[in-house]
């Protein structure tokens, strides 16, 4: 097996949702030439696939919740001394429960190259203030399903534009549109877990992040 | 035709299950009904009947979905709305009584049915009650194998909501429609193990999924049938999962389809009628059809196989009633005026001939003010 066909291999069980077969294949890479950075890509590259496909609806949901579970195992295998990108801090607001399109999203940006730290769910602004830790760059992404949820989601994106106005902040979720997330004052909307990546691009774009400098 | 039953309801001042009624009588009544709509104002429930039956009442019917938004009004918490089905007819009548409606939808939340199946529970005070996820029912494939029914007179929360039923039916009488509901025996599932399992599971274990599903579904007939009992004339089963927000559409076919149509089924024995409510993205509307065979459609989103508002109304105004789909975002965010606007839209489209009732997508959001309930009231008097 060379290298194009090792990376296409991997590419193709994170797109089919095979934990087993990116368990086996990635312990095979002693053998071959492939390095942590061709199989990285590859697992970008599987889970992006996934992730257009299911844009398109060729894939479900459940289809792309297995690819991801496969793009996690293959990513747990060669993530040490792998360089993170812009910060981002995912979680789900207090109030609310539901964490299915949270870490859907959080697979999709960690696929991307951001630094995703999953804060969990029915996060608060302490919650949030702990995990930025004093950073004066990072993106904190927000999400909720249910419109209970909107006051205390709106609290934190004022807090973090009072005190830490570095902080860029992300929403989602099905209760929210493009329109209530401009009225909390958040700097960026994502509709779906496809439209994250590019939205989390024009965030980092327009606020000056340089992605591959963290 | 059940002559027993039907006098029986009207003798306790309450609407009799329509199907057992003979459909031809009960079509030549919407149609009687709807010409003196013509020239008169009708009461809620004939207008909804005539809508139910393809025949333009005087305006369109409405029903706000207020459920727990309506604890406002009277200072209910969200935990007694939960547990105390007496309190929770006060949320559910105050609410109609304040702002309206012709129908009237007991919908609690969506872990009733999961609560009682053993889930561990977190009851906050400004949000609906929802699972603990950290402790669920169903922890791995062998979890659903091993889940075991439980005996509806000694389930709480379903208790609760059959009490809901009986007080609301009684007190509402024959001046609305009052319908129940019920939660599908996937969404339950999904509420015992955590959705992302459940999805997963639907493609790894299916065999494993639909034996819980079997088990899960002999509660529910049991539960459904209590509510036909309690005197709802219709009930609307929650197949939310049969959307591009859940499963494949062959996956759902072979999971919940089967047992969606045993629990409508199991509501048509008692002359009622029954709903298919779907919030999800681009509902999987033809396969639900095929498989409950529903008298009315309530949706938040235009079906995957239709491109808009005309094409639903080609594809399944006729076979079935359909109710929505205010969007609740414009109900958050919207003015009044706005949302009267996009009733505006919905009605000249999906009223005409009848088969539409006016509606939210989704239940009106908990915690905001009532000002857009009001607004889809008089949207539906000045341009139904």
């Amino acid at each position: 097996m060379d290298k194009r066909e090792y990376v296409t291999i991997i590419e193709e069980a994170v797109l089919n949702g095979d934990v087993a077969e990116i368990a086996a294949i990635i312990k095979k890479k002693s053998s071959l030439s492939a390095g942590t950075k061709d199989i990285l890509a590859a697992l970008s590259g599987g889970i992006e696939s996934a992730r257009n496909k299911l844009h398109e609806g060729v894939i479900s949901i459940p289809e792309f919740l297995l690819s991801i579970d496969a793009f996690k195992e293959g990513m747990s295998r060669v993530k040490s001394g792998v360089a993170g990108g812009v910060p981002v801090f995912i979680g789900v607001v207090e109030g609310d429960v539901h964490d299915l399109g949270k870490n859907i999203v959080a697979a999709v940006l960690s696929a991307s190259g951001y630094a995703v730290t999953d804060m969990g769910k029915d996060v608060t602004r302490d919650h949030v203030r702990r995990y930025i830790d004093g950073r004066k760059k990072a993106v904190v992404a927000l999400s909720s399903m249910m419109s209970t949820s909107f006051g205390a989601m709106k609290e934190i994106i004022s807090w973090l534009g009072e005190t830490a106005p570095g902080i860029k902040t992300m929403v989602g979720g099905a209760s929210l549109d493009l329109k209530i997330a401009k009225s909390m004052g958040a700097d960026g909307y994502a509709e779906s877990a496809v439209t994250a990546p590019e939205e989390m691009k024009r965030i980092c774009k327009a606020f000056k992040y340089n992605e591959n400098k963290y | 035709m059940n002559i027993v039953k039907i006098f029986n309801a009207l003798r306790q001042g309450i609407v009799p299950p329509p199907n057992e009624v003979p459909a031809p009588i009960l079509k030549f009544a919407a149609s009687a009904i709807s010409m003196r709509g013509k020239i008169s104002n009708l009461t809620s429930v004939e207008r909804t009947f005539s809508a139910l039956y393809h025949h333009e009442p005087d305006h369109v019917p409405v029903t706000p979905l207020l459920c727990s938004a309506a604890r406002q009004i009277q200072g209910i918490s969200f935990p007694d709305l939960s547990f105390d089905g007496e309190k929770a007819a006060e949320v559910f009548y105050s609410g109609w009584d304040f702002v309206g409606g012709d129908l009237i939808v007991l919908m609690l939340d969506l872990s009733v049915e999961a609560a009682d199946f053993g889930q561990a529970m977190e009851y906050p005070g400004m949000t609906t009650a929802r699972p603990d996820y950290s402790r669920p029912v169903i922890k791995n494939r062998d979890g659903y194998r091993k889940l075991k029914p439980v005996k509806l007179a000694e389930a709480r929360r379903m208790q609760e909501f059959l009490t809901l039923c009986r007080i609301m039916v009684k007190r509402v009488g024959f001046r609305g429609l009052v319908g129940g509901f019920v939660f599908g025996p996937a969404g339950i599932l999904s509420m015992l193990c955590g959705a992302e399992n459940f999805f997963k599971d639907c493609l790894l274990y299916p065999d494993e999924v639909r034996k819980a599903c079997e088990t899960v579904t002999g509660v529910l007939i049991e539960y459904v049938e209590a509510q036909c009992d309690a005197g709802v004339p219709a009930i609307a089963i929650d197949t939310l999962y049969a959307s591009a927000s859940g499963l494949p559409k062959k996956v759902w076919e072979n999971i919940e389809g089967p047992f969606a149509r045993d629990i409508s089924n199991a509501i048509k024995g008692k002359g009622c009628m029954v709903g298919i409510h779907n919030c999800g993205h681009s509902p999987f509307a033809d396969v639900q059809l095929k498989w409950t065979e529903p008298d009315v459609l309530s949706i938040a989103h235009l079906p995957d196989d239709c491109r808009d508002i005309v094409e639903l109304k080609e594809k399944y105004g006729r076979d079935v009633t359909i109710i929505g789909y205010i969007p609740t975002q414009l109900l958050i965010h919207g003015t009044p005026a706005e949302v009267m606007d996009e009733c505006r839209r919905q009605i000249d489209v999906l009223g005409k001939g009848g088969g539409y009732i006016m509606a939210p997508g989704c239940e009106y959001p908990p915690n905001i003010p009532l000002t857009n309930a009001f607004a889809m009231m008089e949207a539906a008097k000045r341009y139904g």
